[in-house]
């Protein structure tokens, strides 16, 4: 049962990606033609990667309220939960977004900070997850464990920094 | 010359000789200074140890000296009435004896240290009454003192003096004020500074033992490291006799007075002997007190701790000062004695370091690797979790130990015992947040309520003397089996062993005369109680089966009054008669044999007593029955005994029946008013736990080295193993309770977190695909960009 309640969120997760893939494709196809973008699936993506974000954000500084030096508990079931999911969505946010947001004068409709906290957000979400899969295997004692915590920290802290100027410059464009 | 005479004479030979002695030890060649200025062992301090800071030198000087007893004097070995040794004074002639008898092993009652981290306790046990009481002077949670139950300082040292090092309670600055007391007659137990130092292989526990369960405390030192020969015992001596009496004159068999026969071979021409001292302590002799193997575990299995396996030893690692304050290794116990050295011989002081200026621990011990393990571990729980004690089972498993089950002491008798029923491993998390493997038992007393609140009711435990006392009829099953079949062996004209049939068992008397039980296999069904004698597996009853409508013949009616003559003796004042078919049977003052009808027939043989002349049993029925029920088996008490015995108590006390309470198993037992019995929750049946640190297992054999579901899965039996009460209390009745409760755990959580260790790899896998995947579009727009570059480059060119 218990089983069921892990694979169950990643399993839902990505069949609802999938159906809503297939759902907008057709969508899209149906209304304008072929199309090579999914605004909708693209905004359902943004969408998943904010809401884990924020749920990874409060599950990880959790300890900081409970003065604990590691994160156990409820809280570590769900920054790993929501890391799993994070890390899929990211990777399908990436492949949709980096094309738009490679740099060159006049290509794309981002601007050039956008663009900025785009690729340094990918990039430390990149860290993030090497930080979090080393410690997972044996390569590891006890101090490099430490230590790619601790990087985990601090990566985290620039991640959100990154993640939240990004959708704050994303929403200064719109409305423009 | 009368006897008086005598005595002065010696007296006087003593002291001329002592003096003379004195004289030539002090002038051959003893060349610690202050050796000659103090020997009366003052407990200043004084011009002792402190004075005379270590020089520098490893070795240990060679300890050839004269010993003194505990006045003072030199002892002269050949003198007949020589003194024990006393070490306050032979010892503290250069040691301090009062700064080591602060130590660890002599403050418990003094109150002058903190407790620190939970200890074992020691056990009251009497397996008749069913008790076992933990006992700690150090106020551990959930251990009782000594001092609260009424336990005199001379009762402890009675009672535990085995294996207790001397000095604290065993050696009272007060002996006045307790009446029971005979520290007159059987002197102080100082300090046993040779229990531990000594490193002769004839230094011997069970001596010591033996001699502390005589009441001779002055003498079990001199004894225990073969010294001489101690004969005679305090214990039996009369009140009024004092050490300087000597000899007993009127009794040479039994009241005989303690007195020590020196071995003349071990002293030289000066009186003096060498002592093969060890400064560090032997880990022999460590073990004397220290040892614990579980119960079902044979000796050539026991690996034993990896440092010992390894060459280090106890005191290694235990290691004290001249105040004898001995490191007990664990995890805080450099913030409990506020000394930041001691940090360094915890298990991670050795392993990782205190020091940042070493890269790791003492003697550079290996640092421990701990790869792919969690550092939460290391926050959330001791080291001896995955290290020490055994692998977590099911079951923690029974355990014995020095101290709580008198080991190591080896004799004619047997002195080991089942009781205290401890188990181990059981995880709980301890004061300061971490969790740790602990031994565990549960306490078992009568015990009478206190308050009449029920909330804030609170338990006085009966001392096993008392409830022995309410007890007669009804908890001395054995006692009264035991004395019919010692009276049915007096018939020497009877061959085979005399037994008693009961609840499906015979009962027989054991060498060491005890009751041992066997099943009962014969096809004949045994109604009652049933005596007979065993011929190997042939038995017969005491008198064979005859016409009783006929005049028994004369052999059988010799029988019948042999055992009627016999069986008087232990039914005293009550005459005793044979039941067999319509006839009853009885011995007449001139011995003959009187046969009378009865109103009823009796469908099998029995022997009883006549109680205002009705018939019962010769002993206890109920009493027999019970004991019967748990001869053979680690349990003591039924809970048919319980309830006679809680109403017995309430009757004796005339008060309420609930005023008395029997607790055990983790429960509090009852009896209410219509007999039935009935249990609760009560925190002062609350199991008693202390941490197991030994022994230690290396990292290749450590808890979880197989893999993470070694805890983290819904078998593991870290989490979920169950913990089963245990005591000698034969019941039913028994809160199991899963290991996660002890560690203060949420079940359902862990049961959730350890399957999500079933998808675990799966896990690990989809997040390195994702790095994988994130990394190669960085890479990919990297190289786009490199391009970039090349061409805006090229394109200026």
């Amino acid at each position: 049962m218990y089983r069921e309640l892990v694979v169950g969120p990643i399993a839902g997760a990505i069949l609802l990606g999938v159906v809503l893939t297939i759902a907008m494709g057709a969508r899209a196809r149906s209304v304008r033609g072929p199309v090579s973008r999914f605004p909708f699936f693209e905004r359902i993506v943004s969408l998943g990667v904010m809401v884990l974000f924020l749920v990874l954000a409060i599950s990880g500084f959790s300890d900081l309220v409970r003065h604990s030096e590691h994160m156990t508990g409820q809280a570590l079931m769900a920054h790993m939960t929501a890391g799993g999911l994070f890390a899929g969505f990211l990777v399908v946010f990436a492949i949709l977004k980096s094309h738009a947001c490679r740099f060159g004068v006049g290509v794309t409709p981002y601007s050039l900070p956008y663009k900025l906290c785009f690729w340094l957000f990918i990039l430390s979400s990149l860290v993030l997850i090497v930080t979090a899969v080393m410690p997972m295997l044996t390569w590891l004692g006890t101090n490099g464990q430490t230590r790619a915590i601790t990087v985990h920290r601090y990566i985290a802290g620039g991640t959100i920094f990154f993640g939240v100027l990004m959708a704050f410059l994303g929403l200064l464009r719109k409305r423009a | 010359m009368s006897r008086a005479g005598l005595y002065v004479l010696a007296l006087t030979l003593m002291l001329t000789g002592a003096g003379w002695a004195q004289t030539e030890t002090a002038g051959a060649g003893d060349t610690t200074p202050g050796m000659q200025a103090d020997i009366s062992g003052s407990d200043d301090g004084s011009n002792k140890h402190e004075d005379f800071p270590w020089d520098g030198s490893r070795t240990t000087p060679v300890h050839n000296f004269p010993m003194f007893d505990e006045d003072g004097q030199q002892i002269v070995p050949e003198f007949d009435l020589a003194m024990p040794m006393s070490s306050r004074n032979t010892c503290g002639t250069c040691h301090a004896y009062a700064t080591v008898s602060g130590g660890w092993h002599f403050n418990a009652s003094k109150g002058t240290v903190p407790p620190g981290r939970p200890g074992e306790p020691w056990v009251w046990i009497d397996s008749l009454t069913g008790t076992q009481i933990p006992l700690s002077y150090r106020g551990w949670k959930g251990m009782w003192s000594p001092k609260d139950l009424g336990i005199s300082e001379w009762e402890f040292t009675r009672q535990f003096g085995r294996h207790m090092p001397g000095g604290d309670v065993a050696e009272p600055a007060d002996t006045t004020s307790d009446p029971e007391a005979r520290w007159d007659l059987s002197g102080k137990a100082e300090v046993n500074c040779m229990a531990c130092h000594n490193g002769s292989p004839v230094q011997d526990h069970s001596e010591w033992a033996l001699q502390m369960a005589r009441e001779n405390f002055r003498w079990a030192a001199t004894s225990a490291a073969g010294l001489g020969t101690v004969n005679g015992m305090a214990s039996r001596m009369p009140d009024s006799w004092r050490v300087a009496d000597g000899p007993n004159p009127d009794d040479s068999e039994f009241a005989v007075a303690p007195q020590v026969d020196y071995h003349d071979n071990k002293f030289d021409a000066k009186h003096r002997t060498v002592f093969d001292i060890q400064h560090k302590a032997l880990d022999k002799n460590c073990l004397q007190c220290h040892s614990a193997t579980q119960v079902t575990s044979h000796r050539w299995e026991v690996d034993g701790d990896v440092h010992s396996m390894a060459g280090i030893r106890c005191a290694d690692c235990h290691r004290n000062d001249l105040d004898h304050n001995i490191i007990r290794g664990y995890e805080d116990e450099a913030k409990d004695r506020g000394k930041a050295v001691v940090a360094e011989f915890s298990c991670r002081g050795c392993h990782i370091g205190t020091d940042k200026k070493l890269s790791n621990g003492r003697l550079g011990a290996p640092i421990p690797k701990h790869s792919g393990i969690p550092p939460v571990h290391f926050e959330k729980m001791e080291c001896t979790v995955c290290h020490s004690g055994p692998m977590p089972e099911a079951f923690p498993q029974r355990v014995r130990t020095s101290r709580a089950n008198r080991l190591g002491i080896h004799g004619r008798a047997k002195w080991f015992t089942e009781a205290p029923f401890i188990v181990e491993p059981v995880f709980v998390r301890g004061d300061n947040g971490r969790i740790a493997p602990h031994r565990m038992m549960w306490p078992a007393f009568w015990a009478k309520v206190e308050g009449t609140d029920k909330e804030d009711a609170k338990l006085r435990p009966l001392m096993p003397e008392q409830v022995r006392k309410a007890g007669m009829g009804i908890l001395d099953g054995e006692e009264q089996i035991g004395k019919v079949l010692d009276a049915l062996a007096q018939d020497l004209d009877a061959e085979g062993t005399p037994t008693l049939v009961a609840n499906g068992k015979y009962l027989m008397k054991s060498k060491d005369g005890g009751l041992i039980a066997e099943d009962y296999k014969a096809t004949e069904t045994v109604a009652g109680l049933t005596w007979l004698r065993r011929k190997g597996e042939y038995v017969e009853q005491l008198v064979p089966e005859f016409d009783t409508t006929q005049v028994p013949d004369s052999s059988i009616e010799t029988r019948i009054l042999r055992n009627l003559e016999i069986l008087e003796q232990v039914a005293k004042p009550d005459p005793v008669a044979y039941l067999a078919g319509q006839k009853m049977y009885t011995r007449t003052f001139e011995g003959t044999l009187e046969t009378t009808d009865t109103a009823t027939t009796i469908s099998a043989p029995q022997w009883v007593k006549l109680v205002e002349g009705k018939p019962v049993p010769v002993i206890s029925e109920q009493a027999a029955a019970s004991f019967a029920e748990t001869a053979g088996t680690e349990f003591s008490i039924t809970e048919d005994e319980v309830v006679r015995m809680l109403q017995q108590l309430s009757s004796l006390e005339k008060e309420d029946v609930g005023k008395f309470v029997y607790v055990a198993d983790g429960r509090l037992f009852t009896v209410t008013s219509d007999g039935k019995l009935t249990n609760t929750d009560h925190d002062q049946a609350k199991p008693v736990s202390w941490p197991v640190a030994h022994d230690v297992r290396p990292a290749a054999q450590s808890l979880g080295i197989k893999s993470c579901a070694e805890c983290h899965s819904e078998e593991a039996a870290y989490l979920f193993g169950d913990v089963k009460p245990t005591g000698p209390l034969l019941t039913s009745v028994a809160s199991v309770s899963p290991m996660y409760r002890f560690q203060q755990l949420d079940g359902d959580y862990h049961r959730l977190f350890g399957n999500s260790f079933k998808v675990r790899s799966t896990f690990k896998s989809a997040l390195i695909i994702a790095g994988v995947i994130l990394g190669m579009v960085l890479m990919v727009f990297s190289l786009m960009g490199i391009r970039k570059l090349t061409q805006y480059v090229s394109a200026r060119e």
